[in-house]
């Protein structure tokens, strides 16, 4: 079943997207702010979505994920001069892992008590954020540099606005053909009766950890756009 | 030696009020299956409004502590009425988040009408160290820790003889035999969360009269999870139980592990102690393992 079945949604999606992307034309400076903002919130929430939505594994401290991307990145780009590209794509691995390690309860508990298990992990990882100063300097932070793909250094909030909106789209296009692959159809099969999908032969612990690397993932490359070193 | 009896002592008596603001989240959880996530809130703002009655309104104290008392009800039922009511019988995650939502909803609030980040609450208990042994402890400690145990003595024969408490002991363990009897069981709900402000709200006022009202008290409701977590979701005694025990560790594991690993160890002990019993035991100490049926 494709995404876009009728010529009325392709129309409608084209004129969405031609909408969108001319934005920052009819778009003030601070409404293309917040436009920025929104693109990034809704990266790490479509990650979220795949990870509570599709799996159905509650987890409440995605902000730590995003936090370990936007300091993994932060970290790449000013302390050992990687270009941005490099810094995304490691941040996005990293919050990946880290999310891998902290979903492994997710195999033991369900429910609320995983719930409560990712509250923990959030504040384990925005403690050791402010405490490991050596590397992302404790509470003060680190100045980032602005984004720059070969050689064009993204400056204005207009640019930033297309780089962000064209890596929102990505990935809102990336969860959307998940849900119709073999990998989201298990996700949703575990979410809507895990104990069936095992009987039915889905590996609960590759699946589960699965959603969490994919949903952290995506937290960190949205991480990684965040501006200077906040404590989220 | 002495540093090992006074990190004992001083782990306990926070410890037991640690338990103290974890049987709050118990009763929430027993008779409604509402997990409370606004819990450090609640005893972050009932402790500023103690500030508020003892400092702004000069209000004595033989007067401010009923007040108190009077405004963690409130409290509790307009959270019951305004946000959960109108969700009965919703999935747990809606629940869940709407207390989310409350909780940050009143850090919000309680910014507003005290903007100040830390406060001290005026001197409550006396100071003078005592001399237990070879520690040299201060007798607030001592003090909060009778406080809350006295307070466990009330609170025990509530639930035992009381009538409230029986049927909200009864709504715990069968909500629907609770109806068939006629007793409402809106009102129980009422009931548990005004309980629950109000052991928030004594056990606000017991730590922050040791610490002064920062904004540290939150990660006190935080650790109280904690001690819930171990004890047991859906057990009384287990939250008695675990919350000395996450005390004892926080302090010990600060006092001893400080110098190996980074300052500030102590905040973070008791979350690893929830991911370890996660990981070994999910259902704590005492709590009653879910048994799934498909």
């Amino acid at each position: 079943m494709a995404i876009l079945r009728t010529k009325t949604h392709w129309a409608l999606f084209i004129i969405f997207l031609a909408l969108l992307f001319a934005a920052p034309l009819y778009l003030g400076n601070y409404w293309l702010g917040v436009a920025n903002l929104i693109g990034i919130t809704l990266i790490a929430a479509t990650g979220l979505n795949i990870l509570i939505g599709y799996c159905g594994q509650l987890s409440i401290g995605h902000a730590g994920f995003i936090a370990v991307g936007a300091y993994t990145s932060a970290v790449l780009t000013n302390r050992l001069e990687l270009p941005f590209l490099v810094g995304l794509i490691c941040a996005g691995f990293t919050a990946g892992l880290i999310g891998l390690i902290f979903g492994i309860p997710s195999v033991r508990v369900k429910g609320f008590y995983l719930a409560i298990t990712t509250i923990a992990a959030q504040f384990i990882i925005i403690w050791v954020i402010n405490h490991w100063s050596a590397v992302t300097g404790g509470f003060v932070g680190i100045k980032v540099p602005y984004a720059s793909i070969g050689g064009f250094v993204f400056r204005s909030e207009a640019s930033q606005f297309y780089l962000i909106i064209s890596i929102a789209v990505l990935a809102t296009f990336l969860a959307k053909n998940l849900a119709r692959t073999r990998v989201g159809r298990a996700f949703i099969a575990i979410r809507d009766n895990d104990l069936a999908a095992e009987v039915m032969g889905i590996n609960l612990f590759y699946y589960k950890l699965l959603a969490f690397f994919i949903g952290c993932f995506l937290a960190g490359i949205a991480g990684s756009h965040s501006p200077t070193g906040l404590a989220l | 030696m002495a540093e090992l009896l006074q990190l004992v002592i001083t782990g306990l008596a926070v410890g037991t009020v640690y338990a103290l603001i974890a049987l709050g989240f118990v009763v929430v959880w027993k008779s409604s299956s509402v997990a409370n996530l606004a819990l450090g809130q609640l005893v972050l703002f009932s402790s500023w409004f103690t500030y508020g009655m003892l400092v702004q309104a000069k209000f004595p104290l033989w007067l401010a502590f009923p007040v108190v008392i009077l405004f963690a009800l409130a409290l509790g039922w307009l959270i019951e009425r305004l946000a959960l009511r109108p969700l009965i019988a919703q999935p747990i995650l809606s629940l869940i988040t709407v207390t989310l939502g409350v909780a940050y909803f009143i850090e919000g609030v309680v910014t507003f009408i005290w903007p100040w980040s830390v406060a001290a609450l005026p001197r409550l208990f006396p100071i003078e160290p005592l001399h237990i042994g070879t520690a040299v402890v201060s007798q607030a400690y001592i003090w909060v820790a009778g406080i809350c145990l006295i307070v466990f003595g009330l609170l025990t024969l509530f639930f035992r003889y009381h009538k409230m408490g029986i049927a909200m002991r009864a709504t715990a363990d069968d909500q629907m035999a609770v109806q068939a009897c006629g007793i409402p069981v809106t009102r129980i709900f009422s009931c548990s969360w005004m309980f629950a402000c109000i052991v928030a709200a004594i056990g606000g006022v017991l730590i922050s009269s040791i610490g002064g009202i920062t904004h540290g008290l939150v990660e006190t409701g935080l650790k109280a999870f904690s001690v819930v977590i171990l004890g047991g979701l859906n057990s009384f005694v287990g939250a008695v139980v675990a919350g000395p025990i996450i005390g004892l560790a926080e302090n010990l594991g600060g006092g001893y592990l400080t110098p190996f690993i980074w300052a500030g160890v102590k905040d973070i002990i008791p979350f690893i102690i929830i991911i370890i019993v996660m990981l070994i035991k999910p259902y704590g100490l005492f709590g009653e393992v879910r048994i799934e049926r498909i």
